[in-house]
């Protein structure tokens, strides 16, 4: 423990290594911990840091990726490790331009994006992908904590617009090698047929990689809401409007609408509502605003997928909503703080 | 626990303004214990009290006009009665009750002051609407009401009750402990029943920090809004903990000067933890030394572990309760972010620490690095007044110092540093928080002196002409 303390004294010291002394310092916070103490009152602080908060979103995720990887083999591997190997190159590098330490939140980044792509997505594809959303998602705002827009999903609308062939037309049903072009939503849309429910929670359709499992997808989330490490005012207002919304479109419009439990169901609904539309960075702060946030995410995700010529629109929808999310936390807080009487 | 009469005290005589504190002994002088060693009625404050028998060593001057008095002592542990003091208390008039209360340094026992005709205090005791004895558990480590009584009987603090309320014939008594110490204040409402205290208010108050501090004490016991800047006294109300009550009480009843204080060691840096009987100016690193843990370096803290200062190098001062010591320097153990963690406490529900009862550890690391702010929103969710540190915090690193800060309230904040406790990214909220008020009373955009002048709060110089026609 002393030794392991003087070599990384010793490293960041050093001249030589004085360009990549981030890494150094990234490298001592994660193996020994923080060397720093508090210096006034509070003179104890909570044990939550941002390296548990972000591992804690990876632990919830585990249960999807391990789903992933049995259902479409070693590819869905291969493309996590691609996702982390480019996306961490970007980060390091933008860690040593600014001279901050590497920052946490592309650890779960770097996750996320490979699990909302298509089975057979290439590694190119995922390369290319993770690139762009770190780097236009996130570093151009300045890094974590100061991006407007989701970064997984900046990466995923990039490479929908960019190879549409392959991102929309090229889904595989777990434990088969056939490639089909119908992802449940797609089947419902030509032939209004929704696809049995306990397939869907057992993952057992076609669809992004991490979104078919949906039961570890539920665990996963009733695990981040119990640690309050994500908003459950977001994941329950965003499912509770699709299911709502739903309901009322199914009700006045069947054929147009689908019902809603195959609507919460289908789709990256929930792996969007568990794991991305809470991102604290991109979504409301203010309580109310979350609400907002999720109900309006809910409502556009069901008014694409029932009026436009996509077939899922969960991405747009919290896309979207990251959009507003300024404006809402403006609104709220406004509201909540008049301009005081005199 | 008695910790005997230490070889030296160093009493601080602090200066109230500019006004210098000016001692009425000099250097070589015998002292008594209980005697005044510099008294001014001129000036807001309580005398202080010599607190052992012995010479005066010297008299230190501090830079801001403030002195300290150091007196070795001869190691006797009698003391001088109060003067005035009589046995047949009981019969004594509001006049004299005041004059002991304020002789013997009990009423220096309260942060404002206990209000006497010997301005004591920024009010009359006149003036004095309601007294609350608050015995609410809300730090981390709390004294025990047993060991503050020491073998006395509840009794004794309704005595103290009936000293005060005879001094302030106008005020409401009420009582406010949390729901477990129900008994407690239902014995001594008894016991004040006793005194001929008919009317006592009881109140539960949850036991939860910060619930203790004035600011959020008083609108849920009296119901009236606060007034941001300014003491309950100002408001009229008197609150006082345990300790102080019973120094009231001694003073009166035995006549005995406030000389000593029962502090209750707590943390994991000490390796016995009694309540200490401790003489007020005794150095608490001679104090303390044979009851802290050796290995670490530690770190003492005086009263709160939240906002306390660091008091390594201090002496026991007539406000002290608590010590808290904690190791410092410690660096935390490998990979501590992926670690169960069965002691960790954290209010984030991602240790295990949370659902286990296994004492919790504390230390002085920050247990993670500093990073920008995530909006994870867990000062918003903490703060007990109901502000929004994570907003604020922007707007004072960025420099915006503008009345959106005054819009967004930020002189609703009673620096109770939760904000700073829970957040995940380390940083400083409630430093900046304090960092935006100053800078904005630079500005001249501190709203609160305007506002108190509407309220026409107590003890607060009087109304000017053109804004008594307010009143918000």
């Amino acid at each position: 423990m002393k030794i392991a303390k003087k070599l990384f004294d010793g490293l960041k010291k050093n001249r030589i290594l004085r360009p990549v002394k981030p890494i150094v310092e990234t490298l001592e916070g994660i193996l020994l911990g923080s060397p720093e103490s508090t210096i006034q009152a509070p003179h104890f602080l909570d044990h939550i840091e941002i390296k548990r908060y972000m591992s804690t979103v990876i632990l919830a995720m585990i249960p999807t990726t391990v789903a992933a990887v049995v259902f479409f083999g070693w590819h869905v591997l291969a493309m996590i490790l691609t996702s982390y190997v480019v996306g961490g190159i970007i980060e390091v590098l933008f860690a040593l331009i600014r001279k901050k330490e590497i920052e946490e939140g592309f650890l779960v980044t770097g996750l996320i994006f490979p699990l909302i792509l298509p089975p057979t997505a290439p590694l190119w594809v995922v390369a290319v992908g993770i690139a762009f959303g770190v780097f236009f998602g996130k570093e151009v705002f300045g890094g974590t904590g100061r991006n407007i827009f989701n970064p997984a999903l900046v990466g995923r609308i990039f490479t929908t617009i960019a190879f549409p062939q392959i991102m929309s037309a090229t889904w595989r049903v777990p434990f088969s090698d056939a490639i089909t072009a119908a992802s449940p939503l797609a089947v419902y849309r030509s032939t209004q047929t929704a696809a049995a429910y306990i397939d869907l929670l057992l993952g057992q359709v076609a669809g992004s990689t991490g979104e078919v499992f949906r039961i570890g997808i539920i665990a996963g989330g009733v695990f981040l809401m119990m640690t309050r490490v994500s908003s459950w005012r977001i994941t329950l207002s965003y499912l509770a409007s699709v299911a709502l919304f739903g309901l009322i479109g199914h009700t006045l419009g069947p054929q147009t609408f689908a019902p809603p439990l195959f609507q919460l169901l289908a789709g990256g609904v929930l792996f969007g509502a568990v794991f991305m539309a809470t991102d604290p960075v991109t979504s409301p702060a203010t309580r109310s605003g979350k609400f907002i946030f999720g109900t309006g995410c809910g409502i556009i995700t069901v008014l694409i997928r029932t009026f436009s010529g996509f077939t899922e629109g969960v991405m747009f929808s919290i896309v979207i909503m990251n959009a507003f999310t300024p404006l809402i936390d403006n609104l709220v807080v406004n509201l909540k703080y008049r301009p005081a009487k005199r | 626990m008695d910790s005997g009469v230490p070889p030296t005290v160093a009493i601080d005589l602090r200066p109230v303004g500019t006004v210098p504190a000016r001692p009425l002994v000099e250097e070589g002088e015998s002292v008594t214990a209980g005697q005044i060693i510099s008294r001014d009625d001129e000036t807001l404050g309580s005398p202080a009290i010599a607190s052992v028998n012995g010479k005066v060593e010297e008299i230190r001057r501090g830079g801001d006009s403030a002195a300290t008095v150091v007196i070795r002592s001869d190691g006797s542990d009698s003391w001088k009665t109060v003067e005035g003091y009589s046995a047949d208390w009981r019969n004594l008039g509001a006049d004299t009750l005041e004059k002991l209360v304020y002789l013997s340094g009990a009423s220096g026992s309260v942060a404002g002051g206990i209000p006497t005709r010997f301005n004591s205090a920024a009010i009359e005791p006149g003036q004095v609407d309601h007294i609350l004895l608050q015995v609410v558990p809300t730090e981390v480590f709390n004294p025990a009401p047993s060991a503050l009584l020491d073998g006395r009987e509840l009794g004794a603090a309704a005595e103290g009750l009936k000293i005060l309320s005879t001094i302030m014939p106008k005020a409401a008594l009420h009582l406010a402990g949390s729901r477990k110490q129900r008994s407690l204040l239902l014995r001594l409402q008894q016991a004040c029943g006793r005194n001929r205290l008919e009317q006592v208010f009881l109140h539960s108050i949850p036991a939860k920090y910060p619930n203790h501090r004035e600011e959020v004490l008083i609108p849920a016991v009296i119901g009236a809004e606060y007034p941001h800047g300014y003491s309950a006294l100002n408001l009229g109300v008197l609150v006082l903990d345990l300790q102080a009550l019973l120094h009231v009480r001694d003073a009166v009843v035995q006549g005995k000067p406030t000389i000593e204080r029962v502090v209750a060691l707590a943390g994991s840096g000490f390796s016995r933890r009694p309540h200490l009987r401790v003489r007020i100016g005794a150095s608490l690193e001679e104090t303390l030394d044979s009851y802290l843990e050796k290995q670490h370096r530690q770190r003492i803290i005086r009263n709160s572990l939240l906002t306390g200062s660091i008091a390594n190098q201090e002496a026991v001062d007539p406000l002290m309760a608590t010590v808290v010591a904690i190791p410092e320097d410690k660096q935390g153990p490998p990979l501590a972010f992926s670690r169960p963690g069965f002691r960790t406490d954290s209010y984030s529900r991602t240790f295990l620490a949370n659902f286990v009862p296994f004492a919790k550890t504390l230390d002085t690391n920050l247990h993670g690095e500093h990073r920008p702010c995530i909006a994870c929103t867990y000062c918003d969710s903490v703060c007990p007044v109901g502000i929004l540190p994570h907003l604020l915090h922007r707007y004072v690193q960025r420099d915006v110092i503008d009345e959106t800060l005054l819009r967004l309230c930020i002189f609703d904040c009673i620096d109770c540093n939760l904000c700073t406790y829970v957040c995940t990214s380390k940083i400083p909220l409630s430093q900046l928080m304090r960092q935006g008020k100053e800078r904005l009373g630079a500005e001249g955009l501190d709203p609160r002196p305007q506002q108190a002048r509407s309220r026409a709060l107590k003890g607060v110089a009087p109304v000017d002409a053109q804004v008594t026609e307010g009143g918000a």
